[in-house]
């Protein structure tokens, strides 16, 4: 069995995303090796978690963060709605994150061709209501959207919405308080990346 | 023509047939199907004998355009609860909602609704696991009056019916039996919140093109224990909240 990429010793917040983008690249050659373990594994997690990032991303079946990132049980915190959402419920995840398990990265990670923000897009330009649920859920992505260019063709809206869904979401978490709290702290690093849907390429935002 | 390669690629389209049954994706895989496929897959990481599916550049192309998951799984932002790889599925297979103590507030109803009603998924799973700190949080919360304090408290506060209930109904329980049982209440509380805040899901249980299921995973063995449907399902079914337009 290989060596677990996790729960070692604590990592700096720049070794955490070191891994994270040096899994995407085993990923993308098809080489994959942390998510290939087996639950043997889990036995040497039963007495808890120490995850070294905390990613925000979307249910979106194509971007499992796990296999992307290719890395294994106990290495990543994932908290996974449509469009890579923030709700208050989901700082109440992110400050989990944070206060308990200290991870020392966090990051919003969008993908191409988002239904949720594509939906949300309608919503915006086009009046499109969605029933139930689904609407408030679009309403989280709206505000976000502010700058998105009406005229621009559609690919090239859609890969603004997405990266500004990710940096409104960013935002949010940079404003509340914890956040606030423990960037000055100097522990924690917000990150923001979009998957590329046909490659799984990660891109990370400047 | 060379006679192995022609034989080979008669092979190759052979297995690729098989994996693309396999695979069950696409849509119209019903919940009988998807659940098969959750449970073998499942078989195979206990066993040892995952086959990591559909996780190559091909598949990546393969669903660039759309996707087409056959099962929605909510579960809990818990690092060890990688929901592809316990059920030894690929990119594309499943609609997956993490948020810690996988709780079913709006965003999640609102997200699974997005599953069932527009990518047309048939099985709905609700995944609890054994010794999630958020129920740990909230059972500590009920028995000993601890607050775990601000943002936590507000994390927990789904969980804290479920936490209540296995306290009153198991009084002799505390510590990892009590949370055990908290672990369940959790589900079907889970399950519970999603039919009363949403009009579709119910609306598809009734017309039968939606399965929802709790099910709850030991994070020791990898072992995934399936627990049905709702005991009380067809008293959420006549719930008449939630927003409607
Ligand atoms: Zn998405």
């Amino acid at each position: 069995m290989t060596v677990h990429s996790g729960n070692d010793a604590p990592v700096s917040a720049d070794d955490a995303l070191d891994r994270l983008m040096e899994g995407n690249a085993r990923f993308l050659r098809g080489e994959p090796r942390f998510s290939r373990e087996a639950k043997e594994v889990l036995a040497g997690l039963t007495k808890g978690q120490r995850p070294y990032a905390t990613i925000l991303g979307c249910s979106d079946s194509r971007v499992p963060p796990e296999l992307i990132f290719d890395v294994g049980f106990g290495d990543l915190f994932i908290i996974r709605v449509a469009g890579n959402v923030v709700s208050p419920e989901v700082m109440g995840s992110l400050q989990y994150a944070g206060t308990h398990l200290k991870t020392p990265l966090f990051m919003v990670l969008g993908h191409e061709g988002c239904g949720a923000v594509q939906a949300a897009l309608a919503a915006k330009f086009k009046g499109t209501q969605e029933r139930s649920r689904i609407q408030l859920l679009l309403e989280n992505i709206l505000p976000g959207l502010d700058e998105v260019d009406m005229q621009l063709p559609t690919q090239q809206q859609m890969e603004r919405a997405v990266e500004a869904n990710v940096r409104w979401s960013m935002r949010q978490i940079l404003e509340s308080p914890e956040g606030r709290m423990r960037l000055a702290e100097g522990h924690m690093k917000l990150t923001g990346a979009v998957c590329e849907i046909a490659t799984g390429r990660v891109r990370l935002l400047t | 023509m060379n006679k192995r390669l022609t034989m080979f690629g008669v092979l190759v389209l052979l297995s690729c047939a098989a994996l693309a049954h396999a695979s069950g994706a696409g849509p119209g895989v019903g919940a009988d199907e998807a659940l098969s496929l959750l449970k073998e897959g499942n078989a195979r990481f206990v066993s040892g004998q995952m086959i990591h599916p559909r996780q190559d550049a091909a598949r990546r192309e393969q669903t660039a355009a759309g996707q087409n998951p056959f099962a929605t799984v909510i579960g809990c932002s818990d690092s060890r609860d990688v929901v592809e790889q316990l059920f030894d599925q690929g990119v594309g297979d499943l609609f997956t909602i993490r948020v810690a103590g996988n709780p079913a507030h709006a965003d999640v109803a609102g997200t699974a609704e997005y599953g069932a009603e527009h990518l047309g998924v048939h099985l709905l799973v609700v995944l609890g696991h054994a010794k999630c700190g958020a129920v740990v949080a909230a059972v500590a919360s009920v028995a000993e009056g601890k607050k775990a304090g601000g943002n936590i408290d507000f994390l927990i506060a789904p969980i804290l019916p479920a936490a209540a209930k296995a306290k009153h109904d198991f009084p002799e329980l505390s510590g990892d039996a009590l949370v055990e049982k908290a672990v369940t209440y959790n589900v079907w509380q889970s399950i519970d919140d999603l039919f009363r805040q949403s009009p579709i899901l119910r609306g598809l249980v009734k017309e039968g093109k939606l399965t929802v299921v709790g099910a709850v995973y030991d994070i020791a063995t990898g072992q995934v224990n399936w627990l049905g449907a709702h005991p009380e399902q067809a008293r959420l079914l006549a719930y008449a909240s939630g927003p409607d337009h």
